[in-house]
């Protein structure tokens, strides 16, 4: 069987590449690839945790549903951030946009 | 390598974090963002995957459902939407930026995986005691216990899409409606 530690190595792995995209992309798409990446490392992590408990249930997995469910919206929302962006500032370089009124 | 081992747990575990991990790097590296769109959304799948190896199937169905059918066919949609022009403009990176973040996130992974070597976690293994992940008693727990929550997530669902659909709403310009 697979030991606990190999689900936490590959979370964190995510979460890494999650923050090295952050940190670095200038592009407000990549950003939100990037959030999302940190979102499903978080949820890996939950589910694996809820797994692997010495008596082992489903207690972990509606967390996980409402996680994801927030993650949708929060998709939604900052596309349509990046749609509004793109066209009132003409482009989307988070280095450019100075000004938060459109 | 024994034909046995190909189709072990272990295998499969590997096969699909390999695929991950790769698709989260190239999803962010990809010239095209197209194409990190597309690569973003195999590692969805891949993570629908191991939500399978863990025994959440009907989370696994619920993940494939709302990140591959909804979460990147909204982005595949503004990238569609967007002028071409736009998503050129970034391709000068700055080299000292890139070294700093690989440094940031190589030092938070590090540190992470120091408290992991202090966990007993290594030697952790599912235990093989039955329990019941069916979807009736998934849907037991959210009605019952997260019944308050489940009903403000809806609220937020609501709220959230109706505030995109506000932003993304397309004004008239005043000279077009004379």
């Amino acid at each position: 069987m697979i030991p606990l530690i190999y689900f936490l190595i590959l979370a964190m792995i995510l979460f890494g590449i999650g923050i090295y995209g952050l940190s670095v992309k200038r592009n407000a798409m990549r950003l939100l690839f990037s959030i999302e990446m940190l979102m499903n490392s978080a949820n890996l992590n939950i589910l694996a945790f809820a797994r692997y408990l010495f008596v082992p249930g489903i207690e972990g997995q509606p967390i996980v549903l409402f996680s994801i469910t927030i993650a949708a919206v929060e998709a939604a929302v900052a596309l349509a951030i990046v749609k509004v962006v793109s066209r009132t500032c003409e482009t989307i370089d988070l280095h450019e946009l100075k000004q938060l009124k459109g | 390598m024994q034909i046995s081992y190909l189709f072990t747990t272990e295998f499969i575990f590997f096969v699909i974090s390999i695929i991950v991990i790769l698709s989260a790097i190239m999803a962010l590296e990809a010239k095209e963002i197209i194409y990190g769109a597309f690569s973003l959304g195999v590692m969805f799948l891949g993570i629908a995957g191991l939500f399978i190896l863990l025994d959440a199937n009907y989370l696994a169905m619920f993940q494939i459902s709302v990140y591959i059918g909804a979460v990147v066919v909204l982005i595949l949609f503004t990238i569609m939407v967007v002028p071409r022009e736009i998503w050129r403009h970034h391709a000068s990176r700055i080299a000292p930026e890139i070294i700093a973040g690989t440094i940031a996130s190589l030092m938070l992974i590090g540190s992470i995986f120091i408290l992991y070597l202090l966990t007993p976690a290594w030697s952790i293994i599912p235990s093989n005691a039955p329990f019941d992940w069916s979807v009736r008693r998934i849907a037991q727990s959210i009605v019952i216990e997260y019944g308050i929550a489940l009903q403000i997530l809806a609220l937020v669902l609501f709220a959230g899409l109706l505030g995109a659909l506000a932003l993304a709403k397309v004004e008239p310009k005043k000279e077009e409606t004379r």
